[in-house]
C-alpha cells in the first residue's frame, strides 16, 4: 500500500498541514490555480508542484494571507520538486485527499538582523 | 529535429528539458520540437545539471553554471565554482542569503571544516538536527543559534538562523515551521 501524508508534510521549505476535510459550502473562493498547481517557486531553479491532472478538481485557493490547497475530490496526489522537467533536491511524495494549508519556513539571517521565509 | 542558429540564453537552456533517451536538451516551442544538442553536458546521479569545477552545459561559446540544478551566474559562478574556497571564512558562507547555494557551498567546502572554522557549542541534539551556539565575532556578544541539519533526499548539510533564546531542536523545528509543528509525518 503506498504511503501517503495524511496530516502534515514537509518538502524543503514548503511545508504542508490539514485543515479540514473540506471547504465550507457556499465559501467565496479566490482561486489562483488548477490542476496541476504550483504551491511555490525558488528564485532560480525550481518549483514544488502538485502534480494533478489538468482537468483534475485540485485547487490552489488564496485565503487573506493564506494559501489553501483543496484536494477533496482527489483520492491522492503527487507533489514534486523539480527543475525543468529534472528532479529537483527533494523526493517526490504523496499527500491525501482533503483541504490543506500551505506554508513556508523561516529563518533568521543574524548578519542583516531580521527574520524571513527561507529563500531558495 | 535539429533546431541550429537558436540564441541560447539562460531562460532557453533552464525552460527545457534533458532527454535521457537523446543526450540532449529538448524544448517545445510554437508547437515544434527541438533538440539541443551542448558540445558538454554533466549531470549528478539524479539527472541535474552539475558541474563542481567548470559549466555543466557548453554551446558553443555560451557556458553555463549548476550546482546540482541550482544555476550560477555572473559573480556568483566565479566565486563559487572557480574560486578556491580551502581558505574560506565559514561566516561567509551563513552570510549567503540562497538557502540552496548556502547548502552547494557548505557541500563544497565540507560541514567538518565550516564547524571547524567556527567557533560554537552544541545547544542540543535530535538526530540529523543539532542546535549550535556561534560566534560570528571574536566576542561573546556575537554568538548566534543556528540549526544544523541533513536534506534526507539528497543527503547534504543546511545550516539556517533560528532565534538566539531557543535551546532544544524541538523548539527551533517549530519556531522555523511557522509553530504548525515540529515533526512532519514524512519529510522529502
Amino acid at each position: 500500500m503506498k504511503e501517503l501524508a495524511k496530516d502534515t508534510y514537509q518538502q524543503g521549505d514548503v511545508i504542508f498541514r490539514r485543515v479540514g476535510e473540506a471547504l465550507s459550502p457556499g465559501h467565496d473562493k479566490n482561486v489562483v490555480a488548477r490542476g496541476r498547481c504550483v504551491v511555490a517557486e525558488g528564485e532560480g531553479h525550481h518549483v514544488h508542484v502538485i502534480d494533478a491532472p489538468v482537468e483534475s478538481d485540485a485547487e490552489l485557493i488564496k485565503e487573506g494571507g493564506r494559501m489553501l490547497l483543496n484536494l477533496q475530490h482527489m483520492q491522492e496526489v503527487q507533489h514534486q520538486h523539480t527543475s525543468g522537467g529534472l528532479s529537483g533536491d527533494h523526493n517526490t511524495y504523496t499527500l491525501g485527499p482533503g483541504l490543506w494549508e500551505v506554508g513556508g519556513v523561516r529563518e533568521v539571517d543574524h548578519f542583516a538582523q531580521l527574520e524571513r521565509r527561507v529563500m531558495d | 529535429m535539429i533546431e541550429y542558429n537558436l540564441t541560447f540564453s539562460r531562460p532557453n537552456v533552464t525552460n527545457s528539458y534533458y532527454s535521457i533517451a537523446y543526450l540532449a536538451l529538448t524544448k517545445a516551442v510554437r508547437n515544434r520540437y527541438f533538440i539541443l544538442v551542448p558540445d558538454e553536458l554533466h549531470l549528478d546521479d539524479r539527472g541535474n545539471l552539475h558541474n563542481d569545477s567548470g559549466p555543466a552545459i557548453v554551446f558553443d561559446s555560451f557556458k553555463f553554471h549548476f550546482l546540482h540544478g541550482l544555476t550560477l551566474e555572473g559573480e556568483d559562478a566565479k566565486r563559487w565554482i572557480y574560486r578556491d574556497l580551502k581558505n574560506i571564512r565559514p561566516q561567509e558562507i551563513l552570510q549567503i542569503s540562497n538557502v540552496d547555494l548556502r547548502r552547494e557551498v557548505i557541500r563544497k567546502v565540507g560541514i567538518e571544516l565550516v564547524l571547524d572554522g567556527l567557533f560554537h557549542r552544541v545547544l542540543d541534539k535530535q538526530g540529523d538536527y543539532t542546535l549550535l551556539q556561534v560566534l560570528l565575532q571574536a566576542n561573546p556578544w556575537s554568538a548566534c543559534n543556528f540549526l544544523k541539519m541533513l536534506n534526507p533526499s539528497i543527503g547534504c548539510w543546511h545550516m539556517e538562523g533560528v532565534p538566539n533564546h531557543l535551546r532544544t531542536v524541538e523548539e527551533a523545528l517549530l519556531w522555523r515551521n511557522n509553530g504548525w509543528f515540529a515533526h512532519a509525518e514524512k519529510i522529502t
